[in-house]
């Protein structure tokens, strides 16, 4: 389906006023002022390049704004392990649960879970690596080579028990109502670097589990939720509907183009003054820039053979995610300022722990650590945050003989470059990785964290909706500010 | 709830170091400082040393490290209210009142915050359990606290009360004044009331309204406005006659035939969907299927066709079910009505099913004050709005009448909670039909259950015949019992139909004596077939009768049998031929069941190996049970064959609707302090919004929610607000902004009226005129305001660029639907007809929550887009490209974007395309009739006709040139285009593609 709401000329909306609050906001022009430019027949587009001012008129504009602070990260990469990717089979690892297999947790489980109170050890063995010496098991041989460049959160923890809600709290900072996605406030706040594409691109979206709502607007423009490219973890043609005509030749559309402007500007004429005909002028020629544009930036056939090699393009496992890490790599650089890679539901281990895990690190290892080599061989990673994490963890005791509950009461997120301390473990959970328990990480945190990166204050990153301000962190998140660089 | 794995010694290691330093440090200051003398508690009385040096040791250091940084007087801001610098602080408490009861722990909130108990504090990790436990022990010995300082004034800020009163004056919640029609200088410009009053304000602001819309400008706008369709060029030119000999008249007469089309429910419906948050499945978490939604658009639509009064509209969605009915349809609307309840989206697997419910309350309370009364409620959940007059008490006041209605009911799976389906009311007939109907199925299944386990038993024992012929088998139906057994096929698997049990009673009087006719002298293993399990007799005494003797062995029963789960081997006896073995089963000295199922023999060989005869298929037994089994396999084909036709004249299922019943518990609901579901406060006896609500307290019928109530104050003529905010909703439809331009908030955050008497009239008349939509929208359509052109006019614009005050007529856009609508109007494609169920054929969910789930097929329809599925999370391209409502909220105004998406859509979508080139066809062949020529039909003609067609106006000369000059170089192209592809995609035709372009214009979406 297609999502694809980028780049509108200038606001026609009647929509809430405010956009971004606090001092370190651009001087807005009034309303006023405001129609009294486009009365002038200029559009947003024109005079964004001239003033750069006239855009932050209208929430509906994807043009830059300016951030409250200096940002280290111009651009999110978020890597979603949907499921759940157990932390004491990957980066949290915990002695006890070694020696104690078998044996009852000393403590109480969560609540409402499934999981038998037994200790179930990890299948997979730890080892230190890189100069940090940072903990991570056998299952992810290639991303263990670059922890040097990780930055481990262990002590994650978040709201609900099921993906619906947890999913929804990853994404939108709310597990049961109705709110904006992460992406979406970012291109709210920030604006794209690209006009001729998205601001917010979400790749290989899961359908379930909330669906369009983790990469939505609700209620802020729609210009800001996610274009979609593939679906449910799986990338396809990596085509965006719409974006090309089937019984029409390209001489045919320009033609046809040309006659459809020639009619807007008649009409426009002879009505004098309207904003929204403007409006509808230059949202053609945007659609047919981007119509030109982004079928490149969507080719990954374009990049040179040993770099699809080493994002495992074209080998069986890691060819999909390959495609979807390198695609994300080619949006990033183009100038896309939030990109979202998901897995699909695969992570969702109660039974089979081995033989999933194993093959979900299979198809998603190798292309990870291509993602990350690649970006910082093209010094893309110091100012690209990278974020590595499932919706939650799993539960150190089993399911199961051979399976791990949910746990959204501890687990482990990575973060890299973007102004993140590379090499260092944050947190800790307890002895058997069950709960957070030192320096711990809310979801509400990570995400004033990330705003923080880059150069937003999440208190401050607010719109107005049915009589109040709304924010991503709703009343909480505190910037975990041990972590930066 | 404790966890206490953690030991002492590594408690202090795992202690963030500065804690560390402070328990030390506290410790020596104990050693150091200790008075000698008890100290005085706060309130005067002595503290004995040992407590006060437990509370400097253990206590106070963790205060000031945890939780002064939040709650002290010195904290950058107060958290919760709530102040732990002091005794009196602690004691007197926060936002959840008192932080500790005084020698009850598990009492205290700050305990069970320490706890991770609900509320978590402190937020940066929970304290180690022994941390947590001298909490407990310091709160059980009296909270022992020599901190005397009592917050210092001002620290605390005084909570913000709401005076209600002060309230009442705001204008929203100010009683509704029939304004009389005001005085205005140019007498001769109002045709209407509205006109004066609108007058008044442009005259007031030195303004004059610009000149009246032309005949096709107006009319394509009433149309637009009315039933949401361009009006046919039939239409547009028989109107334009009678415009001529009096525009008004004419203006009245199209008015009246639309407002009695059954269009104009579909078009003012979906107005109301949209307020509603109508859609056909849940969305959020598990994209469930509202199968019966549909029921509830269809309700809609109607309602607005019979144009019923406003105020039953409100008391139906609300209270349908409880209302008195006069028969089954009134019955069946009122409950299929309170769907509006239902279809909010709802984080379905939410395992907290407490949280759950109230978040579907908030949810409905959100929708609620919205929709009718265009306040925002859910601002008062968490704390007392800090805008409107709405104190949290008004909001679980509310919440207690929700929360005694039934919303959610069951599981669809573990965790997953789904809804009421409540049956409607049916013909005696019908529902006789459906009860023979099922009585039957049920039947025919238990037959089918029953001849397929008899053959599943028969095809074990040809297995069992054919694996050694030479075993001996006897089944429990052909020994001689003595006693009373019973019978059973509980426990599977079983030697012929069934085994029997001594019921556990009568124990040694009861016996099975088995005889089995020996063919052959040999050795031979016997074995008993019994079920074993747990409860069953451990010690069965069996007594066999061979060739030499009698022996009695002992069997566990408790145990599976070890061979197939059905024998169990008695041991190895001679038996001669023709002197039969004796086996007697007793119950003697048994406690258990006694199972007897079948006895065995086989026959062994001098190693002891069971005797294999070629398997003869000739065998007596084995063909009888052949037969047996091909009797039974015929039987199933046939009763399943019965099943079948049975169910292919199934009687269509009962009537049911997704709507609400009252819940089994009824009563009010506790305040939730600060939003927190298991933070609660006094109990918040239900009532309403005390701002719009005078009078003594209201009561509530016994037993039941208080909807009725409910649905009674909001569809009173005394409610300051409902009327208000209907007339206002169809002033924002007609005239294209309203007269509070926030529609779905009237508060304070919310614009203000920029006609007040205006609004308060209208919404006195409506009132007046029996809360009659059609009325309403008849009044407003024949005014001159609505009239108005949409002409720039310089001098006015200066002074009121966005014509709030309506000097002309505002611009805009046709919504999704119509677009859609429209261009399948154009092709002569759409059908007019009323659609059923959207989502026919979709299982319990719409999209699975796996990976590599596939995106739903589409049903493609040409009826109009209000019957398109509504499925949330994959809304209908078309419509979520234009703006279409967001299901998942409450939209009035709907937003207006101006995104490349747009044109793209349009410019590249093969439905738009195809449309265009069967409007082609149409265009052709109608120019082709009327000049009664097929070959040479003027190309002038062509667009002219198209025009007229697409845009309900005649092209301007200089349009028809640049049409005729796209069409020439198009028509080149599309014959090199035919040459070079016979097999390509289908080209489209100069004409078609010249449509196409029409239906991408700004002017085809757009009302001037």
């Amino acid at each position: 389906m297609l999502y694809l709401l980028v780049g509108g000329a200038h606001a026609v909306s009647g929509s809430p006023h405010l956009a971004l609050s606090g001092p370190a906001m651009t001087t807005r022009f009034s309303r006023r002022d405001a129609l009294n430019v486009s009365a002038l027949g200029l559009g947003g587009l024109a005079l964004n390049g001239l003033t750069g001012a006239f855009a932050n008129a209208g929430q509906n504009s994807l043009a830059p704004q300016t951030p409250h602070h200096e940002p280290k990260a111009r651009r999110v990469i978020f890597l979603f392990m949907h499921g759940g990717p157990s932390q004491v089979d990957t980066f949290d690892h915990k002695p006890l649960l070694d020696r104690d297999d078998g044996k009852d947790l000393p403590f109480e489980k969560a609540a409402r879970i499934d999981a038998t109170p037994k200790l179930l050890k990890s299948p997979w063995k730890f080892a230190r690596h890189g100069e940090c010496g940072q903990w991570v098991s056998e299952l992810l041989p290639h991303t263990a080579r670059h922890v040097d460049d990780l930055c481990i959160i262990r002590s994650m923890h978040s709201r609900g028990q099921s993906h619906g809600q947890a999913v929804s709290m990853l994404h939108t900072g709310s597990d049961n109502l109705v709110r904006p996605s992460v992406g979406a406030w970012v291109s709210y706040g920030l604006g794209t670097d690209n006009p001729d594409l998205p601001s917010f691109v979400s790749i290989s979206p899961a359908s379930g589990h909330g669906g369009p709502r983790n990469y939505g607007c609700a209620f802020l423009p729609a210009i800001h939720q996610a274009t979609t490219v593939g679906h449910s973890g799986t990338l396809g043609d990596a085509k965006i509907e719409y974006l090309g005509n089937s019984r029409l030749s390209s001489d045919e559309q320009q033609r046809q183009i040309k006659l459809l402007q020639a009619m807007n500007q008649d009409h426009l004429k002879r009505l004098r003054k309207d904003e929204r005909i403007e409006g509808a002028i230059q949202s053609v020629d945007l659609a047919y820039r981007m119509q030109n544009a982004a079928p490149d930036v969507l080719d990954i056939a374009r990049e040179p053979k040993h770099v699809q090699d080493a994002y495992g393009v074209g080998k069986g496992e890691t060819d999909n995610f390959g495609r979807q890490c390198l695609l994300a790599r080619r949006l990033a650089e183009a100038g896309v300022r939030y990109i979202e890679v998901s897995t699909g539901n695969k992570w969702d281990q109660h039974g089979n722990l081995k033989s999933g895990h194993q093959k979900n690190a299979l198809l998603t290892d190798q292309p990870i650590a291509a993602l990350l080599a690649d970006l910082k061989a093209r010094g893309m990673l110091e100012d690209t945050l990278v974020v590595w994490g499932g919706e939650f963890g799993r539960t150190p005791i089993a399911q199961g003989t051979n399976g791990r509950d949910h746990n959204p009461q501890g687990f482990t997120t990575w973060l890299a470059g973007g102004g993140v301390k590379p090499g260092m473990a944050y947190g800790n959970t307890d002895e058997y990785g069950y709960y957070a328990v030192e320096n711990r990480v809310h979801m509400h945190d990570l995400h004033s964290t990330m705003l923080h990166l880059l150069g937003i204050d999440h208190k401050k990153l607010t719109y107005k909706y049915a009589g109040r301000d709304f924010r991503l962190t709703d009343i909480y998140g505190e910037v975990v500010h041990d972590i930066l660089a | 709830m404790s966890r206490e794995f953690l030991q002492p010694e590594r408690d202090m290691i795992l202690m963030p170091t500065l804690l560390r330093r402070f328990v030390l440090s506290a410790f020596c200051c104990t050693l150091i400082f200790l008075p000698d003398a008890a100290e005085l508690r706060a309130d005067g009385e002595k503290i004995e040393p040992e407590k006060l040096k437990f509370f400097e040791a253990k206590i106070r250091p963790v205060l000031i490290e945890h939780c002064y940084e939040c709650h002290s007087a010195k904290s950058k801001e107060i958290k919760g209210s709530l102040l732990v610098d002091s005794a009196a602080g602690l004691l007197q408490g926060g936002d959840s009142g008192p932080a500790i009861i005084v020698g009850k722990p598990d009492e205290s909130p700050l305990i069970e915050a320490l706890r991770y108990d609900g509320v978590e504090m402190p937020p940066a990790g929970r304290l180690p359990a022994n941390v947590v436990k001298d909490f407990e022990r310091w709160v059980e010995m009296g909270a022992p606290d020599p901190r005397t300082d009592s917050p210092a004034p001002g620290v605390i800020k005084p909570q913000r009360t709401i005076d209600l009163d002060a309230g009442r004056q705001f204008w929203a919640f100010r009683p509704i004044v029939d304004h009389e029609r005001p005085e205005v200088s140019d007498k001769s410009w109002p045709k209407s009331d509205i006109d004066a009053f609108v007058l008044q304000k442009l005259e007031a602001a030195g303004l004059k309204p610009v000149a009246d819309a032309d005949p096709r400008t107006l009319l394509r706008r009433v149309y637009f406005d009315l039933i949401g369709l361009p009006p046919s060029p039939e239409e547009v030119a028989e109107f334009l006659k009678s415009y001529q000999n009096d525009s008004q008249d004419a203006l009245r007469k199209v008015v009246d035939r639309l407002l009695e089309s059954p269009q104009f429910g579909v078009h003012w419906g979906r107005h109301w969907l949209d307020v509603a948050r109508y859609a056909d499945s849940n969305g959020a978490d598990f994209n469930a299927t509202f199968h019966n939604a549909w029921k509830y658009r269809d309700y809609v639509i109607d309602s607005f066709n019979r144009d019923k009064p406003f105020d039953r509209f409100v008391r139906e969605q609300i209270a349908g079910d409880l209302l008195p009915h006069e028969n089954d349809e009134q019955l069946s609307e009122g409950i299929v009505a309170t769907g509006f309840l239902m279809l909010g989206t709802k984080m379905l697997s939410e395992r907290d099913k407490e949280k759950l419910t109230m978040d579907v309350v908030d949810e409905q309370l959100n929708t609620i004050g919205q929709a009718f009364m265009a306040v925002t409620l859910g601002c008062a959940r968490c704390h007392d709005h800090k805008f409107d007059p709405i104190p949290t008490k008004d909001y679980y006041a509310l919440a207690g009448i929700l929360k005694s209605t039934r919303t959610l009911q069951g599981e669809s799976q573990q965790y997953v909670s789904t809804w009421p389906r409540r049956q409607l009311p049916a013909e005696e007939e019908h529902l006789a039909a459906v009860e023979k109907f099922e009585l039957t199925k049920k039947e025919l299944q238990a037959s089918i259950k029953d001849v397929k386990s008899q053959a599943t038993t028969l095809g074990k024992k040809i297995e069992l015949l054919r694996k050694n012929t030479n075993s001996l088998l006897v089944d429990d139906s052909e020994a001689k019992l003595t006693g009373s057994w019973t019978k059973s096929t509980y426990s599977k698997p079983f030697v012929g139909v069934g085994y029997i049990h001594d019921g556990k009673s009568e124990k040694g009087e009861k016996w099975a004596e088995f005889t089995v006719r020996i063919p052959r002298t040999a050795k031979y293993d016997v074995q008993l077939a019994y079920s074993g399990t747990s409860g069953r007799a451990d010690n069965v005494p069996i007594s066999i009768k061979h060739a030499e003797a009698e022996v009695e062995i002992s069997l566990d029963q408790e145990k599976k049998a070890p061979i197939d789960g059905m024998f169990a081997s008695l041991g190895h006896f001679p038996f001669d031929a023709d002197q039969p073995a004796v086996i007697t089963v007793s119950t003697r000295g048994t406690v258990g069941y006694v199972i007897v199922d079948a006895v065995r023999l086989i026959e062994l060989d001098e190693k002891g190996d069971p005797v294999v005869d070629e398997v003869s298929e000739d065998d007596e037994i084995l063909k009888a049970t052949k037969a047996e089994l091909k009797a039974a396999t015929e039987q199933q084909k046939q009763l399943e064959a019965d099943l079948k036709k049975l169910d292919e004249n199934a009687p269509p299922p009962l009537p049911a609707a997704i709507a609400v019943a009252e819940a089994d518990k009824i009563g009010d609901c506790e305040i939730n302090i600060r939003g927190e579901h298991r933070n609660l406060g006094p109990k918040a006896p239900r009532g309403f919004l005390q701002v719009a609500y005078s009078g003594p307290a209201p009561t509530f019928a016994e037993n039941q929610s208080g909807r009725l109530e409910l649905a009674d104050w909001i569809a009173s003529p005394e409610h300051p607000l409902t009327a208000r905010v209907f007339v206002n909703r169809i002033w924002h439809h007609l005239i294209g902004q309203g007269i509070v331009a926030s529609v779905d908030n009237f508060g304070r955050l919310g614009d203000q009226p920029t006609h007040p008497e205006l609004l308060d009239r209208l919404a006195a008349d409506f009132m007046q005129d029996g809360w009659s939509t059609k009325k309403m929208v008849r009044q407003i359509v024949l005014s001159r305001t609505y009239q108005l052109s949409s002409q720039h006019n310089e001098a006015s614009w200066n002074v009121d660029p966005q014509s709030r005050l309506l000097w002309k007529s505002h611009r805009r856009g046709i919504p999704a639907e119509s677009i859609r609508d429209s261009i399948l109007s154009v092709s002569g494609q759409l059908d007019l007809s009323p659609d059923g169920s959207p989502v026919e054929g979709l299982g319990t969910l719409v999209t699975q929550n796996v990976a590599n789930e596939k995106q739903i097929e589409r049903k493609e329809t040409l009826h109009r887009s209000v019957y398109l599925p509504i499925i949330r999370s994959q809304l209908p391209p078309m419509l979520a490209v234009f703006d279409f409502a967001d299901p998942d909220l409450v939209v009035g105004r709907r937003p207006v974007t101006n995104v490349p998406a747009q044109a793209l859509l349009l410019l590249n979508s093969p439905f738009v395309m195809e449309q265009a080139e069967l409007a082609a066809d149409r265009v052709r062949s109608s120019v082709a009739k009327m000049k009664n020529d097929n070959n040479s039909a003027d190309v002038r003609a062509i667009i002219e006709q198209t025009y007229e067609l697409v845009l309900s106006r005649q092209p301007a000369s200089s349009e028809v040139e640049r049409a005729e000059e796209f069409l020439k170089a198009a028509t080149r192209s599309d014959d090199a285009a035919a040459d070079k592809s016979k097999s390509g995609p289908k080209v489209m035709s100069a004409l078609g593609q010249l449509i196409h372009t029409l239906f991408a214009s700004a002017e085809f979406r757009m009302l001037e």
